[in-house]
C-alpha cells in the first residue's frame, strides 16, 4: 500500500518536470489525447499489430516526455486484467487469439496515452484545461474530490496497514482465512469511516479559505504558437496513425 | 469602547446525533487579545472554534468584529477568520505548499500574480520560502505546521484561530510556534492541553466543561482551579 502512495504521488512529481510536452497548455494536451482516443477506439480490434501504429507515437511521445519509460509502462499495465478477462472470454467463444490479443493492445495503448497526459500534466493544469474546453464544472469538482479522496484512502489505509502488521497482521496461519477475510472487511469498514471523516475535515478547511465549489487556478495559461504547432502536428500524426492502422487491415 | 473581535451570547449546538456539545456559551474576545481554551477532550472547544469561522451554526448569537453571524455575513466572516486546524494534513491539500498558501487569496478574489506574490511574501515572513516547490506530504509536522499558519496568514485576517497548534510539535517546534504566535498582532483563541504552551501564548484562559465555560481568568489560575496540569 505505501508503495502504491509513493508511485502515485510519484506520478504528481513527473507532472512538475520540465521538458516540451510538460509545457504545452493543458487544453492543447486534453484534445490531442483525446483524438488519440478516437483514434483507437475506432480502430477495429482485428488484430494487436493494427494498434501498431498509434504504439509508435505514443512511444515518441514517451520519449520527448523526458518521463521514465519503463516506469509508465508497468503502470499502465493496471489496466490489462480487464480486458484480458474479456479477451479470454472471447477467446474461448470465438476462437480468434488475434481479436483477444487486439482488445489487451487497445486498452493497454489507451491506458497509456492517459497516463502520459496525467505524467506531464500536474493535476491543476489539468482540471483547468479541462475547464477550459467547457467541461461542466460539476463533474470537474467530481473529479478533483475523487483525485483528493483517493489520496486521502490511500493515505488512512498504508497507515491502519502499518498499524495491523505491529501488532498481529502476518502471522496468522495461511489456512485461517475466513478470519483474515473478516477482519480485512471491517478494517475497510473502519477506512471508509476514517476517509469519510477526513474529507470532512479538508473540505472544512477548504471552506474556511473561501473555497465555494470551484477551484481557481493560480497561473491562468493561454494557447501560444508552439501549442497550435503540437496540436497540429499531433493531430496529423494521428491521423496519419489511423490510416496506417486501416491501411493494414 | 472598541468592537470586541469576537462576541457570542447563549451558543448552543447539539450534533446530528443527539450529543450535546455546546450548552450555552458566553464570550468576549477584546481586539488583539489571546485567549486559550482548556478542558477535557471533547469538552466542546473544537465545536466552539467551528463555529467562530462559520462551519458549524448553532443556536444563539455569535458576532465576529461586530458583524452578526449569518448566511448574508458567512462569506465577510470567513474573511476575517483565520483557522488553523489541529491536523495540519487536513489543511495543506494543494500539491505545492506554494499552491496551498495562495489558495485562500485566489478563492476570495485575488488574481493570480498578486496571490502568488502575497503567498512568497508569508512564506518568507515565516521562514519556509525554501519549502515554496515543496509537496506539502514530504514537509515535517514543523514544517506542516508553518505551511498551514502562512495558508491563513496571507489572507491576513482580524482574529486568529488555532485548534491543538502544538500536536505533532516537538518542544523546539512549539517554542518556535509560540515565538511566531506572540509576535502577531491579531486577535487569538487557542484550544490547547499544554498549559505551558498556553501560558507561554496567551494571559487568560477559559475553561470548558461539558459544552459550557465553567472558568474564566489568568491561564494560572485556571490552571490550578481546574488542576490542569501533570502531576
Amino acid at each position: 500500500m505505501r508503495d502504491r502512495v509513493g508511485k502515485s504521488l510519484r506520478l504528481e512529481e513527473w507532472a512538475r518536470r520540465d521538458s516540451f510536452l510538460h509545457r504545452r497548455d493543458a487544453r492543447v494536451k486534453v484534445v490531442s489525447v483525446l483524438l488519440f482516443l478516437v483514434a483507437v477506439s475506432s480502430t477495429p480490434p482485428s488484430s494487436p499489430a493494427a494498434f501498431l501504429p498509434m504504439s509508435v507515437l505514443l512511444a515518441f511521445g514517451l520519449l520527448v516526455s523526458g518521463l521514465p519509460v519503463f516506469a509508465l509502462l508497468a503502470r499502465a499495465c493496471v489496466i490489462v486484467p480487464f480486458p484480458l478477462f474479456f479477451g479470454f472470454v472471447s477467446w474461448m467463444e470465438n476462437g480468434n487469439a488475434q481479436f483477444a490479443g487486439a482488445l489487451v493492445a487497445r486498452s493497454y495503448v489507451s491506458a497509456l496515452s492517459v497516463l502520459l497526459l496525467v505524467g506531464v500534466t500536474p493535476l491543476p493544469a489539468l482540471f483547468g484545461g479541462m475547464r477550459g474546453l467547457g467541461v461542466p464544472a460539476v463533474l470537474v469538482m467530481v473529479l478533483q474530490s475523487l483525485v483528493r479522496y483517493l489520496r486521502v484512502i490511500v493515505d488512512h489505509g498504508s497507515r491502519m496497514r502499518r498499524a495491523a502488521l505491529c501488532r498481529d497482521a502476518g502471522v496468522l496461519p495461511r489456512r485461517n482465512r475466513q478470519s483474515l477475510w473478516r477482519r480485512a472487511s471491517g478494517a475497510m469498514a473502519v477506512l471508509f469511516g476514517r476517509s469519510y471523516a477526513r474529507a470532512e475535515g479538508v473540505h472544512r478547511a477548504m471552506v474556511a479559505r473561501g473555497f465555494r465549489g470551484d477551484f481557481v487556478s493560480a497561473r491562468p495559461t493561454r494557447i501560444t504558437t508552439p501549442d497550435w504547432w503540437y496540436l497540429a502536428v499531433t493531430g496529423l500524426a494521428v491521423l496519419g496513425a489511423r490510416y496506417l492502422a486501416l491501411v493494414g487491415q | 469602547m472598541s468592537v470586541p473581535a469576537i462576541d457570542v451570547r447563549g451558543l448552543r449546538y447539539t450534533y446530528p446525533d443527539g450529543t450535546p456539545a455546546l450548552r450555552g456559551v458566553d464570550f468576549q474576545l477584546a481586539a488583539g487579545e489571546s485567549v486559550a481554551l482548556l478542558g477535557a477532550n471533547g469538552s466542546g472547544k473544537t465545536t466552539f472554534l467551528l463555529h467562530m469561522a462559520g462551519l458549524l451554526r448553532g443556536d444563539g448569537e455569535v458576532r465576529i468584529g461586530g458583524v452578526t453571524l449569518e448566511e448574508e455575513t458567512l462569506s465577510a466572516i470567513r474573511r476575517s477568520v483565520g483557522y488553523v486546524f489541529q491536523d495540519s494534513d487536513d489543511q495543506l491539500f494543494m500539491p505545492t505548499v506554494l499552491e496551498d498558501v495562495a489558495f485562500g487569496p485566489l478563492h476570495r478574489g485575488v488574481d493570480g500574480v498578486e496571490s502568488i506574490r502575497r503567498a512568497r511574501e508569508t512564506l518568507a515572513t515565516l521562514g519556509i520560502s525554501h519549502l515554496e516547490d515543496r509537496a506539502p506530504y514530504h514537509l515535517s509536522a514543523g514544517e506542516k505546521k508553518r505551511a498551514s499558519l502562512a495558508g491563513v496568514l496571507v489572507m491576513n485576517p482580524d482574529v486568529l484561530i488555532f485548534d491543538e497548534p502544538t500536536t505533532f510539535l516537538d518542544p523546539p517546534g512549539q517554542n518556535e510556534l509560540a515565538r511566531l504566535l506572540m509576535e502577531l498582532p491579531q486577535a487569538k483563541l487557542i484550544a490547547t492541553h499544554d498549559v505551558y504552551f498556553a501560558r507561554k501564548v496567551s494571559g487568560r484562559a477559559v475553561f470548558f466543561a461539558a459544552g459550557r465555560i465553567a472558568g474564566d481568568g489568568p491561564v494560572e489560575v485556571i490552571a490550578d482551579r481546574f488542576h490542569w496540569r501533570l502531576s
